[in-house]
């Protein structure tokens, strides 16, 4: 899910950065983590990811993106405002 | 702490799912009674050491169930409620997403006349902080305090949860009302309870775009509560006429406006939070 996500959007040539924020309940976060996982091992993820996650299967979640390159917050307000500068918008 | 405690002994429909396992284990490891289960076929096995039965009938007869809880998948959900009340169980839970309307048009005021109550569907479900956890939340993120939370949303829920918990005022109960245009219970329907608990000693209120519970939640709220009352409406940035996320978070010509929302919560007196952080500060100075 995340992953078919992550190329839909990848395919707007005017996207210039991507902001994963979630705070799993039903949603697992380390299912959310391996479709971005999958799409950085394909090659995807040309452009930078910026990522909060917590909730249900975080501490997994958190295992599996450690040491990869994705820009990761502890709050969603943090991460918003590390993608915003990332990308050039206004803050 | 309203509705649930940790006595509260409970059933899960549609125990033998993906979704049904999975959070059957998350809420005994919380600490939750679970103790049955029904799947229809399934009838005389056990799902992580929890009986399991064909239908709730056969459940409530071996078993004393004081609430259900259903991961049963859509087109069968609505049934799986009738079901629960029609066994006698007075407290249902329906965590399902994608409901049909009709079949829950139907199913909730079926519900109502038999006297029970329905909470959802497509909703987190009910925690109360350190006692049990009826539902879908990450059950860490609540710590016991004073803070009552309604929430149309469930991510949004798991965040001011997390917030009042870290500045140290923490939950009682917590209930997720769902997010679709035909749901079970309301926040008026369970602002009478909190301002009747003890242990409650203020109420936040996420709201979001989309028909009119927060106006007459706040018209309540003006007429009866004796405690303070902070609001939240999300969705404020969303285009009329489009739908948010949630099958209800939609404005229909002048029905479900932030504008409308957020008048009726400051004629009430309540204070509206623009962010998560501010729900915190506003509900610290409410209390004093």
């Amino acid at each position: 899910m995340v992953y078919n996500a992550l190329r839909v959007v990848l395919k707007d040539p005017d996207v210039k950065g991507i902001f994963i924020n979630i705070f799993g309940g039903i949603t697992r976060a380390d299912e959310v983590a391996k479709g971005v996982l999958r799409a950085l091992e394909e090659g995807l993820l040309t452009k930078p990811v910026v990522m909060r996650v917590a909730g249900t299967a975080e501490e997994e979640a958190k295992k599996l993106l450690e040491g990869k390159p994705i820009y990761m917050y502890p709050t969603s307000i943090e991460a918003a405002k590390a993608i915003v500068a990332m990308v050039g918008g206004a803050a | 702490m309203i509705l649930v405690n940790k006595e509260t002994r409970v059933l899960v429909q549609g125990i033998t799912g993906r979704e049904g396992q999975f959070h059957t284990k998350q809420m005994l490891d919380y600490g939750t009674k679970v103790v049955a289960g029904v799947t229809p076929g399934k009838g005389g096995t056990e799902v992580l050491g929890v009986p399991v039965y064909d239908t709730v009938k056969e459940a409530v007869a071996h078993h004393a169930i004081d609430a259900s809880i259903i991961f049963v998948p859509a087109p069968g959900a609505a049934d799986a409620a009738l079901e629960a009340a029609h066994a006698g169980i007075p407290l249902i839970v329906l965590i399902t997403e994608g409901i049909p309307t009709l079949d829950m048009v139907r199913a909730v005021e079926e519900i109502k006349t038999l006297g029970a109550r329905l909470i959802g569907g497509n909703c987190p479900g009910i925690i109360s902080a350190e006692e049990t956890k009826i539902g879908i939340m990450p059950g860490h993120v609540f710590k016991r305090g004073k803070v009552g939370l309604i929430s149309r949303s469930g991510t949004l829920t798991y965040e001011a949860a997390a917030a009042l918990s870290q500045a140290g005022l923490g939950t009682t109960t917590t209930v997720g009302i769902g997010g679709d245009p035909v749901i079970g219970t309301t926040f008026k329907d369970l602002l009478p309870l909190f301002n009747e608990d003890p242990e409650t000693e203020a109420v936040v209120l996420i709201g979001e775009i989309g028909g009119s519970d927060e106006e007459e939640a706040a018209a309540w709220v003006k007429a009866h509560m004796k405690k303070p009352v902070v609001g939240f409406i999300g969705g404020r940035s969303a285009p009329k006429g489009k739908r948010m996320g949630h099958a209800g978070a939609i404005i229909m010509g002048n029905v479900g406006t932030p504008e409308s929302k957020l008048k009726a919560f400051a004629e009430a007196g309540i204070p509206v939070a623009d962010t998560i952080d501010e729900i915190v500060e506003l509900v610290k100075k409410a209390l004093g």
